[in-house]
């Protein structure tokens, strides 16, 4: 039913991925996402999609699990490779019909930018897949930490990051119990134009924002209740610590890139 | 008049792998007319079989016939159905929204598209019936007490002149002045406006005074059916599936097991006071 | 011995202002309320909606103060900001809506969310969780998401929660009203359980009858005052004055007045099924 929407999509297994440290994942994901700019030949891209192949298997997460990330930017792929091919000059005309040019440089653009974007996607995929929202949450908090300095909140946000993951669900099951009270009492959600349709929402949404105004000033009593103090003086349950695989993952992620590095400056191809 | 369903079944999540069988073969009659006490553990499956009276959720197999029309015929307006067969959700304050009382038990009508003058007409009744007193009729309802608004949210119901009223938990969260007053209104409303009312309840305390017909379900399934003497003399079954009886029909039930001579299943504690009375005497 | 609680003309006002903060209402919602609660003692608190009962709950745990008046919890006066987080810790509350109270997406990190907070060591908190789910039966669920639970073992994990700080004193405000039967039975349990076994001093503030025949002492509210105060015998024998604040007694109590009514000789305070029974069988046996 509605409440077991989990948000991000959190594959369970028992893999060395899942085991490493979240932060480990944050940083490596992002380190892999800048290495795709980092060179701009096919052998680039081999390695690329070998070192990612690695993990995949390292993570024991099915494969279609990973690909099904690509499916909702399928539309916005086909438009930016469809740009780029357009769009390209160059020397090596290959077919020219009217104002439309493609060129031998404009299909390698193409396909490098659309390869670009999956595997910017699948990368970050892998980690929401090996990694549960809460660890995400705990990661964020750990990572962007120095940011306190600044005046950043960054527990505050971590802990309205982790409290939204908890309350979406049941804002979700209300809205549709709501929208069924209101349906018992003939309210009609599906005829109209746009803006009658919108005008249609009104019984809904008021009542579902009085609720989670409700919600809200009794879960702020609730964590009053608790002690909470903001994140001053406040031990962790769980708190990280990095561990011997989490700074082999360092070792590798940086070999990686020194890989990648060298191979776009070096390699012909 | 009367509601009748025929082998209803209901499966939540199908085709996903985590089927669950929330109704399994419902055959029930309603009749016009009656007081029904639907009781039930949560997670038997009376909410959900509340909401397929009234069309908002539809059988996974199985067909519903309102006055001996198919619900489910191509041709059959839902709309209509909805209007008749009102149905209160828990806690349905919670469904409150407009800027006034008034306007919110209008809000039924309008979806009606009545016109006017039987709008307000129809409202000003509701609201009379459920005692809100004509002062309250312009402020917000989001300033009325629990059980003010509690009765607006029913008035909301009322108004759009349903021939069927369900309540689930209607008194879930009130004191027992304010579960009196709701429970002594659906009565007056029963007996009065011949409306034929379907309380769906998991206290049986509640419901046993004033319904005449029980329907005990457990697991997806109507396991008792008939009238609160009936029902209660089942106590053993009631009580395995969590339900218990009220404590008048138990202090019978235990002295009649201790070789006492009560006569006849009260329920109320002045009934089974003048039972025990009766055997005191002889 | 000191009280553990310790209350002495608390009055709260509530005033509604308008635009410019001139204060246009005023609302006592509490109006002299004297209350002394020794520790260890299982204390209920009856009243209808809107009697006060809420707002005196709260000012147990310090989310309101007294706007006359003194309220002393554990010796510390609770108007005193200074002593908000150790009055917290040593009377921890539980709130009605099973939902709104539980702010972890998995029931050990919620329970261990109070400790967290106090600054409890990391190994110590681990000891404490799995103690206080152990507690309240719950250790099972220890890895779920709090969304798949029923009403009632979300309070019990709100319980564990409130365990996990070692309160001395657990308050609870209306904690079955959103409960069916069964919850509502397995939170009174466990309330009663740690009261016996653990010795917490218990507060419970409910309008079912049922749950407080097991209490040491009882207190009626009406209209933000203490209005009758004794044992649950005391006050169920009293049921014309219950009727005036919107309560009512235990069916089993009103079934044993119907009979004195009739001039049948039984006690008038009974309060459970078996009593009653026993009462009228040896009168039988008598005749």
């Amino acid at each position: 039913m509605l409440r077991d929407i989990t948000i991000g999509q959190y594959y369970a297994s028992e893999s060395v991925i899942h085991r490493l440290d979240p932060r480990v994942k944050v940083v490596a994901t992002f380190v892999y996402i800048i290495s795709l700019f980092c060179f701009d030949q096919l052998s680039g891209y081999i390695i690329a999609a070998l070192f990612f192949g690695c993990m995949v298997k390292l993570s024991k997460v099915p494969f279609k699990f990973i690909t099904r990330g690509i499916k909702p930017i399928i539309f916005m792929l086909i438009f930016t490779a469809a740009l780029n091919l357009l769009w390209t000059s160059g020397e090596h005309i290959l077919i020219k019909a009217g104002f439309i040019t493609i060129t031998v440089e404009g299909v390698k653009k193409m396909v490098f930018m659309a390869l670009r974007l999956i595997f910017l996607i699948i990368g970050s995929s892998l980690m929401t897949l090996t990694t549960t929202p809460n660890q995400l949450t705990d990661a964020i908090e750990s990572l962007f930490k120095p940011l306190n300095k600044v005046k950043v909140p960054v527990h505050e946000i971590a802990m309205m990051m982790s409290i939204a993951l908890r309350f979406i669900p049941i804002l979700v099951e209300e809205t549709d119990k709501i929208m069924k009270a209101q349906m018992a009492r003939g309210a009609d959600f599906e005829s109209g134009n746009i803006i009658q349709r919108v005008k249609n929402m009104v019984p809904i949404f008021i009542p579902l924002f009085v609720s989670a105004a409700r919600r809200a000033s009794d879960l702020a009593l609730a964590m009053d209740a608790r002690c909470y103090h903001g994140g001053e003086g406040r031990t962790k349950m769980k708190p990280l610590k990095y561990k011997k695989p989490d700074i082999i993952a360092y070792l590798v992620m940086f070999g990686y890139i020194c890989i990648i590095i060298t191979a776009g400056k070096f390699l012909p191809i | 008049m009367s509601i009748k369903l025929q082998d209803v079944n209901y499966i939540y999540g199908i085709g996903t792998g985590q089927e669950i069988h929330a109704l399994k073969n419902i055959n029930l009659e309603i009749n016009n007319g009656e007081f029904i006490g639907l009781a039930g553990h949560t997670g038997s499956g009376k909410s959900t079989l509340v909401q397929l009276l009234n069309g908002l959720m539809r059988a996974s197999s199985g067909v519903i016939y309102y006055n001996g029309q198919n619900i489910y015929d191509k041709l059959y307006n839902m709309h209509s159905l909805r209007s008749k067969v009102g149905l209160v959700f828990q806690y349905p304050e919670h469904q409150l929204f407009e800027t006034t009382v008034i306007n919110d038990v209008q809000f039924g009508p309008k979806n009606l598209g009545l016109p006017q003058l039987e709008m307000e007409l129809r409202s000003f009744q509701a609201l009379k019936m459920v005692g809100i007193g004509d002062e309250l009729l312009d402020v917000s309802p989001f300033t009325l007490s629990g059980g003010q608004k509690r009765r607006v949210a029913i008035a909301g119901i009322l108004a759009m002149q349903p021939e069927v009223l369900v309540l689930d938990e209607p008194v879930a969260g009130l004191d027992p002045a304010g579960r009196d007053e709701i429970l002594g209104l659906l009565k007056k409303l029963h007996s009065e406006n011949n409306i034929t009312i379907i309380l769906v309840s998991h206290s049986m305390d509640d419901i046993a005074k004033y319904v005449n017909r029980m329907l005990v379900m457990n697991k997806g399934e109507i396991v008792l059916d008939g009238n609160p003497a009936k029902v209660f003399q089942f106590e053993k079954e009631l009580e395995r599936i969590g339900l218990g009886i009220p404590q008048a029909v138990k202090v019978c039930h235990q002295l009649r097991e201790a070789g006492a001579y009560i006569t006849g299943e009260p329920i109320t504690a002045e009934d089974c006071a003048e039972a025990i009375y009766q055997w005191l005497k002889v | 011995m000191r009280p553990f609680i310790k209350a002495e003309n608390v009055v709260h006002e509530y005033s509604r202002r308008d635009e410019e903060g001139n204060v246009t209402d005023i609302n006592r919602a509490l109006d002299g309320v004297d209350i002394e609660v020794t520790a260890g003692d299982f204390v209920a608190v009856l009243g209808a909606n809107g009697s006060g009962k809420s707002t005196f709950a709260k000012h147990l745990n310090a989310l309101l103060v007294p706007t006359e008046g003194t309220l002393y919890v554990d010796g510390k006066d609770t108007s005193d900001h200074n002593n908000d987080l150790k009055i917290r810790q040593t009377a921890g509350m539980v709130f009605q809506n099973p939902d709104n109270q539980i702010i972890s997406n998995i029931v050990e990190e919620d329970v261990g969310f109070g400790p967290e907070n106090i600054g409890v060591p990391t190994e110590e908190i681990w000891r404490r969780v799995e103690e206080s789910l152990k507690n309240v039966e719950m250790y099972e669920y220890r890895k779920q998401s709090p969304n798949h639970l029923s009403g009632g073992q979300k309070q019990r994990v709100a319980i564990a929660g409130i365990m996990a700080m070692k309160p001395n004193c657990i308050i609870l405000d209306e904690p079955t009203a959103m409960l069916d039967p069964e919850g509502r039975k397995s939170v009174i349990k466990t309330v009663r359980e740690l009261n016996k076994k653990e010795n917490i001093t218990i507060i419970l503030i409910t309008h079912y009858m049922e749950e407080v025949t097991a209490a040491d002492y009882v207190y009626v509210m009406g209209s933000g005052q203490i209005k009758m105060r004794g044992t649950p015998r005391q006050i169920f024998a009293r049921s014309e004055e219950l009727t005036k604040y919107k309560l009512t007694i235990p069916e089993v109590t009103k079934i044993a007045l119907e009979l004195i009514k009739k001039g049948i000789q039984i006690p008038k305070d009974i309060l459970y099924v078996e009593e009653l029974t026993n009462a009228l069988l040896k009168l039988k046996m008598h005749q």
